[in-house]
């Protein structure tokens, strides 16, 4: 799948299998980045990019409602970059957590 | 089987102690050869696999080193504990079905004239954005390109899965009737029921590929999906298949091999062959854990061969892997006769030469985290390199 058309799927909210999967396959930042700030995004995807090599991926990861609370926890606790670590531990703070 | 061991104590009977020992070192030569060249394989095979992995899911960050992959399974495991196929497609269809169909080409006979390479963007690098392909062949002399292959790994035999998969190939928008379908026999022969016209290439079955994903996520749940080469995990292999071969279990093949060297029957290169094969099957530390394996000695069987089954052989098998407390198993074994004696000096020593290896084991791991080291370093030059030319 080309890139726009991947984006285009996204934007629609058009979630199966496939299209994370082409996401991913995708390897680009930008497209993760557009995935991560959809709502919707599922918890499929969230789990292969929460130790995305791009701070500003995993930073979104940290907002994301449909985030586990497991990988909030492994974020707050051993991400590399101090503001993404207190991001993760505000929102589990948020959640009551 | 108990005919059988008794014709094979028979022949060993009529071995003089000086044969017999002749006999240990060579079958347990073969053994190790065998267990230890599977092993390293298999070592070598799951670097490609993690290096490709890593290649294509590069921004993903997670198979970037055996910990993160590790992490990423038990986070995939604990919130998706259902969606193991969604781990297979991952670490099967994308990682080792691709490296396995390229290293059955570039190991074959056809690998002398073409080599089998992962189909790279202009770049050089893998992506999926290659159209239709997964893989091409190259002449190896003219560079010229004979075959565009898609690489299928199913592990699931139902024919919808397979119909679907099938589907999927021909309305792939780059699909063109001289790409080769590669995949398990199943999905080889489901796509001649529906009288694909592509060329094919049958690779094992789906039941092989469920085991290879399956011993591949235990790998990375162990912590050990390493995507470079490390000393110390291939002199721990070496290790290990040194102590199988030389103090574990002689099969009944082994046996049989080594009679039919000594009465002529066969080359002392094809029994050793043999043997080694015998041992990289896996019939040593494999299925036969349920079985019966024969252990020198003490002696059931006329001149010293035990017959041991069940825990005890597991015990032993635990020593290759460092659990068990094979000193202690061997003082339990009545060790009175040479051959004993020889076959547990055999182990001592094979062991006190992985002890001896351990001090430059050490000093390997401190190269390869200089060597780590400056990677990052170089990569971080690099960078500030990038951002200075776009500064100008």
């Amino acid at each position: 799948m080309k890139s726009n058309e991947i984006k285009q799927k996204i934007l629609l909210e058009k979630w199966n299998n496939e299209l994370i999967e082409n996401i991913l396959l995708s390897n680009k930042d930008d497209i993760f980045i557009l995935a991560l700030k959809n709502q919707n995004c599922p918890v499929d995807l969230i789990l292969d990019l929460w130790q995305a090599i791009n701070p500003k991926v995993r930073y979104l990861i940290c907002s994301h409602c449909n985030t586990p609370k497991s990988i909030l926890i492994e974020i707050s606790e051993n991400d590399p970059i101090k503001d993404i670590r207190e991001k993760a531990g505000k929102e589990l703070i948020k959640r009551g957590i | 089987m108990e005919e059988e061991y008794n014709d094979i104590a028979k022949k060993l009977k009529k071995l003089n102690s000086k044969e017999f020992n002749q006999f240990i070192d060579f079958s347990s030569s073969a053994l190790s050869y065998g267990y230890i060249t599977n092993n390293t394989q298999q070592y070598i095979r799951n670097i490609e696999v993690a290096k490709l992995l890593n290649e294509k899911y590069s921004r993903s960050g997670f198979y970037t080193s055996a910990k993160n992959a590790q992490k990423w399974l038990y986070q995939r495991l604990e919130v998706k504990p259902d969606k193991i196929d969604l781990i297979f497609n991952r670490i099967q269809g994308e990682g080792g079905g691709e490296v396995d169909v390229l290293r059955a080409i570039n190991g074959s006979l056809r690998g002398l004239f073409y080599k089998a390479e992962y189909a790279t963007n202009d770049s050089g690098i893998i992506t999926n954005n290659v159209p239709g392909i997964d893989a091409i062949v190259k002449n190896r002399f003219t560079g010229e390109i004979i075959e565009r292959i898609q690489i299928k790994s199913n592990w699931s035999t139902d024919p919808n899965v397979l119909k679907q998969t099938i589907s999927r190939f021909l309305k792939n928008e780059n699909y063109d009737k001289n790409i080769v379908l590669s995949g398990p026999k199943e999905l080889i022969k489901a796509a001649k029921e529906m009288n694909i016209q592509n060329p094919t290439y049958s690779f094992g079955n789906v039941n092989t590929n469920r085991d290879s994903a399956e011993k591949l996520m235990k790998t990375i749940n162990n912590g050990k999906f390493e995507s470079t080469i490390s000393f110390s995990g291939a002199a721990e292999k070496v290790g290990k298949g040194a102590l199988i071969g030389a103090a574990v279990t002689i099969s009944v093949s082994a046996i049989s091999n080594y009679i039919a060297y000594k009465n002529g029957q066969l080359s002392m290169n094809d029994a050793f062959k043999n043997m080694a094969i015998d041992s990289s099957k896996g019939a040593i530390i494999g299925g036969s854990l349920a079985g019966l394996s024969l252990v020198f000695p003490p002696g059931i069987i006329g001149l010293g061969i035990g017959i041991v089954v069940g825990s005890s052989i597991r015990q032993i098998v635990d020593i290759a892997y460092g659990k068990g407390e094979y000193k202690k198993i061997f003082d339990e074994i009545n060790t009175t006769n040479n051959l004993s004696l020889g076959l547990t000096h055999f182990a001592l020593t094979t062991n006190n030469a992985l002890e001896m290896q351990k001090p430059f084991i050490n000093e390997m791991i401190k190269e390869e985290q200089k060597a780590i080291i400056l990677n990052e370093i170089s990569k971080k030059t690099d960078k500030m390199l990038e951002d200075k030319i776009k500064e100008i």
